[in-house]
């Protein structure tokens, strides 16, 4: 057998072991417990600290390519905030964030029945320009959503009464999986308006966010990825979709790590016939 | 008549159940097969040769292992006393310091970066962009 055709073999066995290795455990769930790390928990004390009633920005910025792991992310947060009997308008820097926000309300309304739209949660819609559409906001969120996904005017809606600009907003949670979102939120509202910004994140994306987590509080905790998701489900005590997808991707984790080990090997073994 | 049939399998909303039904799922396949790459990539490319790449490859170990389930199991045992060393506090140290740090520095130097080009542009230091090689 040829070099390339041994190397076209080799990763189809990756390929191969890697799909059986994520589907066991999302057939036949583990159960392993995740521990909460302090993002998580600084995200999750930010909604359970804000007092009831407030009325708070849910921002999805992101389509559905992400939705694996920000969806729960949504619907986690969304499930608090519905707790604290918070108020939450959903706003969209991205043309599919609408839709991803449709779902995490239909989501959370099997739990919050009792919600009505426009009283408890409004979907404002897709707003284009990003940080451009946030410095606008903070002068007047009339101006920018005149009317929301229905039609009803800005003015008409119950929950919205006394709320003018982004100042009167308890805190911004941008979910976001790329530009626009966290980082235009953090300059946008939080550094211009002083709204406390929170959000969640890929885990691919997390580590160029950290820097903002510092002790100006430019953004209050921060979730990245999956498993951060499935800490806030363990933070307000709820199995959600994440917690059962995690052990997937622990089981996709240890795998890779064992692709390493193999591959060393291998390469060691290469460079020592080599030597000989 | 086609018509018709066509409204009536798609519903009322033929746009939202083009979304649900083939945008979607066909968006989340396409990022899914990124794990696969990965692996195969982790397989054929993160080989030991050097001191950095050792370096690489530990804490790279330490980061995935903490990020997993298990990876709070299997040092859970550790006393208060050693708590650092349990994997998903070194893996949130790892992201929390290092990480940062180096974050921080590609930050700044980007910001500075285009501050250098900026300026070279202003004072029409940089004309290439004019047509001019010098």
């Amino acid at each position: 057998m040829s070099a390339v055709s041994n190397t076209q073999t080799e990763r189809r066995i990756v390929f191969l072991v890697l799909l059986v290795a994520v589907a066991l455990p999302l057939i036949f769930p583990i159960g392993w417990k995740t521990e909460v790390s302090s993002y998580a928990k600084m995200a999750w004390d930010l909604i359970e600290t804000t007092p009831d009633s407030s009325v708070v920005i849910f921002s999805f910025d992101y389509d559905p390519s992400t939705m694996t792991e920000l969806q729960p992310m949504a619907e986690a947060m969304l499930d608090h905030a519905w707790s604290r009997n918070q108020k939450v308008i959903a706003i969209a820097l991205w043309p599919q964030g609408m839709q991803m926000a449709d779902q995490a309300f239909t989501a959370a309304l099997l739990n919050y029945p009792n919600k009505k739209y426009g009283e408890d949660y409004v979907s404002l819609g897709y707003k284009v320009a990003g940080i451009v559409a946030i410095q606008a906001m903070g002068r007047s969120l009339e101006e920018v959503f005149p009317a929301d996904l229905k039609g009803t005017k800005y003015a008409d809606i119950p929950m919205l009464k006394d709320i003018h600009n982004l100042k009167d907003i308890a805190y911004v949670n941008s979910l976001s999986s790329g530009v626009p979102g966290i980082k235009e939120w953090i300059m946008g509202a939080r550094d211009i308006s002083q709204t406390p910004v929170t959000g969640g994140t890929t885990a691919v994306s997390a580590p160029g966010f950290f820097p903002y987590v510092n002790s100006q509080n430019q953004l209050y905790g921060l979730l990245g990825g999956l498993k951060a998701a499935s800490e806030y489900e363990t933070l307000i005590g709820k199995i959600g979709s994440a917690t059962v997808k995690m052990d997937a991707q622990s089981v996709a984790h240890l795998l890779i790590l064992v692709f390493i080990l193999i591959g060393n090997i291998k390469a060691f073994r290469q460079r020592k016939r080599r030597q000989t | 008549m086609v018509i018709a049939c066509t409204q009536a399998w798609l519903g009322s909303k033929p746009f939202d159940y083009l979304f649900d039904n083939a945008y979607m799922p066909l968006s989340a396949t396409m990022f899914s097969l990124l794990a696969f790459f990965i692996a195969s990539a982790a397989y054929r490319a993160f080989i030991i040769r050097s001191f950095e790449s050792n370096l690489l490859m530990i804490t790279a170990v330490i980061v995935i292992i903490g990020r997993t389930s298990l990876g709070g199991m299997l040092t859970g045992w550790l006393p208060e006393s050693l708590k650092f060393w349990h994997l998903p506090n070194l893996s949130d140290f790892i992201m929390e310091f290092p990480n940062t740090a180096a974050q921080r520095a590609i930050m700044i130097s980007a910001a500075l970066g285009i501050i250098g080009s900026s300026l070279r542009i202003i004072l029409g230091i940089e004309r290439s962009y004019l047509g001019s090689d010098k």
